[in-house]
């Protein structure tokens, strides 16, 4: 059965991908020089991924991709990679206690390992950060896995596709396809003619702000201000703040931190946040079309008023005085940095904590689910619903109502001054009632699925579980918290989640448009 | 540019009041014919209260609309407006009779109401005026909790303020059950004439090319026609319900003289036939613990249920198959169905972790195979659960606070779907939900085509072409997230003031039962309740009935005016 699709093609340039995904892993095999830990996991990993990126090659030697093709491509290049990674998660924990290491010991114990090894690699990839680390140590994990598990993150971050495209020609043919499938956000803006310019574009400005960012980290740990911050530490995370990924080496995140440290994180984690494109227009001397864009505009209303309620809600005591944060009722700096963090964190889908928020006031823990359902911007690498989507749902909620008192008037939705597509609008419409529905079904899934194996899940645990999970955020409320697990989930909850990882990634369409037109071309 | 009559009132205003006036001096009409009943059951003082109520409200209504009784025609852009001011003052007023009677009724007569045989000691005893009476009717001395029980009554949803209903005079008892029918034939005129746009399932009765400009004549004859089908399917299910209490072996049943059976078979015959859920009975229709009035409910929700204009085309061409030809009345039947057997499972395998959620014993006589006692009672409440969510009801059989989160979960999703638009459910409706689920897997699947190519979509027997299918889908998803943030919102709201033994779902639920106009209650909804949750349920229940956009378009035009 063809389904209308080319499979071949789509897999065949699958294994390109493949191939280079081996030589990324040249990072962690220097950690591992460096420090002497698990050189062999890490030759042999990309002897075993090598291999087959060169086997699935061969299906299709010379592909040709069409649009159907493409989506395809999208859409399994996110699961292929996840898989991928789990190769040296799965070899370097052989024989060891790790959660997510090889296990042999029986069928149980082998699915368990593989599914924890698969969840962590795409919450890598996705740049989500919800972890099944059971513990979170150099003493448990080598500092080259755990360099694996950040690397993952930076990839995913601004894409691997639009990596591709920008060094791959084969790949740059139908680039504007691909891109747009996996582009965050409705719409791609194209930056140059060239669609492996603007690929290319993005990610030098991803890279740039990667390497200033690692550079201060460095500096404040050698002129004193971090004493935990060593270069290690430094890469690290240089590698997973700008994909608002939210791994972190260190058990309390960024709490494992000096309090300059933290103030230092939090405006590279909104620039996370913000369209990349933007970028691009201010480094060519454009800035005013940064400042007028609507989208941007309501992302930093959005942060700073999310942020000054929740500064107030723990300056009057939300928050107990807890070891990690620290007493925030009464501390205006302390109160004011938790706040900007965990919002700056949370709203566009890092997941990094300097904060038990689990341990807050319910209230103040709704706060900050409501702004996790806020998003990022489109065209940045935070998850979500996205700023945009919302804004449009907004105008056109507010057209609806005029309309209905005026069915004659024809009123098109403007944004930043220029119209928008009403098919666009439709779209979204389309996405955000499936995510909000897909977001309640898996709550009540992973629910019931605890309650299978004897584990109650409290509303909130579940709720932010499935959220965090599509939204590709990562932390939760409850025993999901910040320096929480997803460990004790079943196994059907972990696949359930892995799921809901790639779709929040991709952004549901590439996925369910390659299932329902092959069901409707049937 | 506001349009000025001479008399220093913009003129669409005058429309709005002179249209709001007219439906006010019908409630009045209402009130007065329950002066009437108040009167025959010898209760002078709630006679008092409704006469005074009814003075009031003729009052307003009629100095509304003779002042402005020169103001033009109301079209489209008024008729939202209309309906939503119009919902919310009916509501006002109609808490005046409540609110009057409960201030002129005596604590010594209160007691009164309480009937003799009831087993009063788990009762609370409220303050009046310096003594106390375990009559629920001194609840109504509080505006709000009036307001509400209008609210409620008015919208068709069935929470209630008055705990023990049976402790409440006739007159109220009949008028909460009246508003609730009067209120289901308005709900079915509304989604008829005024709401039927795309993507609502536009149901009209009388196709005519006048109603885009005037809406009196489409409501006139819509009202006509539905009227007389409400009072023939009412009478049916009054003979049903006596039959059925009457042949009931349950203690209660049985206690019951031939004048209170009647009674309580009207009373329940309106609400149930209006998917209201009001009740006379003192736990709903659990107090009669009996199989056969549950069954014969049954058929009576469901009737209520399925969209007018389909009853009226059935009666008409006596023909049952149209009843199947219908996509939502499909639908409709298919949920039930559905909805009964997953909830059973989910609440059959929780049997043996809920305490006292179910009882022990069968209630059938001859053992049935597979199933346990308990067991067969939860398939039992389960089934009537679920019609009376999906029917939007609210008529409750079995503790629903006791039962697992999950099953919570489902009858919520019951409540937030509904039946059939252009019947006296609440919640988004089937034709809307069908309607965003075909337009999603619609707008996924032309991703490959190009703009230009020609597509049409299905729903029920309408071929749309790409435009009407767009727009329908465009209204109905617009609807269906401001129906599920407003959800969203309410529900933390109220998980924050309910009160540390309410959980998260047990929130969800009470939101989604007082925004589907359902009526169900997982025990939060109640006089001791916060004020600021009661207030949001008010609001939650005049929003769901009309469907959001029009109290929306309402408070747009009090801002800026109904221009653009």
């Amino acid at each position: 059965m063809s389904w209308g699709v080319n499979w071949k093609a789509s897999v065949g340039l699958l294994g390109v991908g493949i191939k280079y995904l081996a030589v990324t892993m040249l990072v962690p095999l220097v950690v591992a020089l460096v420090y002497g830990e698990d050189i062999w996991v890490f030759l042999v990993s990309m002897a075993i991924v090598a291999a087959i990126g060169f086997a699935v090659e061969r299906v299709d030697p010379d592909p040709d991709l069409g649009p159907r093709e493409a989506l395809l491509f999208v859409s399994l290049a996110w699961i292929a990679a996840a898989a991928i990674g789990t190769v040296p998660y799965l070899l370097a924990g052989y024989g060891t206690e790790s959660t997510i290491g090889l296990q042999t010991g029986s069928i149980g114990a082998l699915t368990g390992s593989i599914v924890n090894a698969l969840f962590e690699s795409m919450s890598g990839f996705t740049t989500t950060g919800a972890t099944v680390l059971g513990e979170i140590s150099t003493d448990r994990h080598s500092h080259a896995v755990l360099m694996w598990r950040q690397l993952t993150q930076w990839l995913g971050g601004m894409g691997i596709i639009v990596l591709m495209i920008a060094i791959l020609p084969e790949v740059a043919v139908n680039g504007a396809q691909l891109m747009e499938s996996e582009a965050p956000g409705p719409e791609l803006q194209k930056l140059t003619p060239k669609i492996a310019e603007t690929a290319r574009a993005l990610w030098l400005i991803y890279f740039g702000f990667t390497v200033v960012y690692i550079v201060i980290l460095y500096g404040l740990h050698v002129f004193g201000m971090a004493p935990n911050m060593g270069l290690y530490n430094a890469v690290a995370h240089g590698f997973t703040t700008l994909p608002t990924g939210g791994f972190s080496p260190e058990a309390d995140s960024i709490a494992a931190f000096s309090a300059a440290v933290q103030w230092v994180v939090i405006p590279f984690m909104v620039v996370a946040g913000v369209n990349f494109a933007l970028f691009w227009h201010v480094l060519r001397g454009e800035a005013k079309v940064m400042l007028k864009n609507a989208e941007f505009r309501a992302y930093a209303g959005a942060l700073a008023v999310v942020t000054a309620v929740l500064a107030v809600l723990l300056f009057r005591g939300a928050a107990p005085a807890i070891e990690l944060g620290g007493a925030t009722q009464g501390v205006a700096e302390n109160s004011l940095r938790q706040a900007a963090f965990q919002i700056g964190s949370l709203l566009n889908s890092t997941g990094y904590a300097t904060a038990d928020f689990a341990q807050w006031d319910t209230d103040a823990q709704i706060f900050l689910m409501f702004a996790m359902f806020i998003g990022g911007s489109a065209g940045s690498t935070g998850g979500g619903v996205k700023i945009v989507r919302w804004l449009i749902v907004g105008k056109a909620i507010r057209r609806e109502l005029f309309t209905s008192a005026h069915p004659d008037v024809v009123q098109p939705i403007r944004l930043s001054g220029s119209v928008v597509d009403e098919d666009a609008i439709r779209g979204i419409m389309a996405f955000t009632i499936l995510y909000l529905v897909l977001f309640g079904v898996s709550a009540v899934f992973l629910s019931l699925d605890a309650a299978r194996i004897g584990t109650q899940l409290t509303m909130l645990e579940s709720t932010s579980a499935s959220l965090a999970t599509i939204g590709n955020i990562g932390p939760g409320f409850g025993r999901l918290g910040p320096f929480g697990s997803y460990l004790f989930f079943p196994d059907t909850s972990k696949l359930l989640m892995v799921f809901l990882m790639w779709i929040g990634r991709l952004e549901i369409v590439p996925v369910l448009a390659v299932f329902i037109s092959a069901i409707d071309t049937r | 540019m506001a349009v000025w009559n001479g008399r220093g009132v913009p003129s669409d205003l005058a429309v709005i009041a002179r249209d709001i006036g007219s439906l006010l001096l019908m409630e009045a009409g209402l009130m007065t014919v329950s002066v009437a009943v108040a009167l025959a059951f010898g209760e002078l003082h709630a006679a008092l209260g409704f006469l005074v109520a009814g003075g009031v409200t003729s009052l307003v209504g009629g100095l509304a609309n003779r002042r402005f009784a020169d103001a033009p025609e109301p079209k489209m852009k008024h008729g939202m407006v209309i309906a939503a001011g119009g919902w919310l003052m009916v509501a006002v007023f109609g808490a005046l009779p409540l609110f009057l009677t409960a201030w002129v009724t005596p604590a010594a007569v209160m007691d009164a109401f309480v009937p003799a045989a009831v087993d009063t000691s788990s009762w609370e005893p409220i303050g009046v005026g310096g003594t106390t009476t375990l009559s629920s009717l001194a609840y109504f001395r509080d505006p709000l909790h009036a307001f509400f029980e209008s609210m409620s009554g008015w919208t068709g949803s069935g929470l209630t303020m008055a705990i023990h209903e049976p402790s409440l005079p006739r007159a109220v008892q009949w008028w909460r059950s009246f508003i609730q029918w009067v209120g289901g034939v308005g709900v079915i005129v509304l989604t008829v004439s005024i709401l039927s746009r795309p993507g609502s399932g536009s149901y009209a009765l009388y196709r005519s090319e006048a109603r885009e400009r005037k809406i009196h004549p489409s409501v006139v004859s819509t009202v006509r026609t539905v009227w007389k089908l409400v009072v023939a399917y009412t009478l049916l299910a009054f003979a049903l319900l006596f039959a059925a209490i009457r042949a009931s072996e349950s203690a209660y049943a049985e206690s019951l003289s031939v004048g209170e059976t009647a009674w309580q078979a009207l009373n329940h015959a309106m609400t149930g036939l209006t998917t209201g859920g009001f009740s006379v009975t003192d736990n709903s229709i659990a107090t009669y613990g009996s199989p056969l009035v549950e069954a014969a409910l049954l058929p009576i929700m469901i009737l209520g249920a399925i969209a007018f204009p389909i009853h009226y085309v059935v009666l008409r061409d006596r023909n049952v198959r149209e009843l199947i030809a219908d996509l939502q009345t499909r639908w409709l039947f298919a949920l039930l169905g559905a909805g009964v057997l997953v909830l059973s499972v989910q609440n059959v395998a929780s049997v043996s972790t809920t305490a006292d959620a179910f009882a022990t014993e069968s209630f059938l006589s001859v053992p049935v195979p597979l199933l346990d006692g308990a067991q067969l009672d939860a398939v039992r409440d389960s089934t009537f659960q679920w019609i009376s969510a999906l029917t939007c009801t609210g008529f409750q059989s079995a503790p629903i606070g006791r039962w697992l989160a999950g099953a919570k979960v489902l009858v919520v999703g019951a409540m937030v779907l509904g039946g059939a638009a252009g019947s006296t459910v609440g919640g988004i409706k089937i034709v809307r939900g069908y309607t965003v689920a075909r337009g999603i897997a619609w707008q996924f699947s032309r991703v490959f085509l190009p703009k230009s190519a020609v597509v049409t979509a299905r729903i029920g027997d309408r071929t749309l072409d790409r435009e009407t299918m767009e727009r329908e889908f465009g209204e109905a998803a617009i609807v269906t997230l401001l129906w599920l943030v407003a959800l969203v919102v309410g529900s933390l709201v109220l998980v924050n003031v309910a009160g540390p033994e309410f959980g998260y779902a047990d929130a969800l639920f009470e939101v989604a039962s007082a925004q589907g106009n359902v009526g169900l209650s997982s025990g939060i909804t109640g006089p001791s309740m916060s004020p600021l949750a009661e207030g949001m349920f008010v609001l939650n229940m005049w929003i769901g009935r009309l469907e959001i956009i029009p109290v929306l378009v309402f408070a747009r035009a009090a801002l800026y005016g109904l221009n653009p």
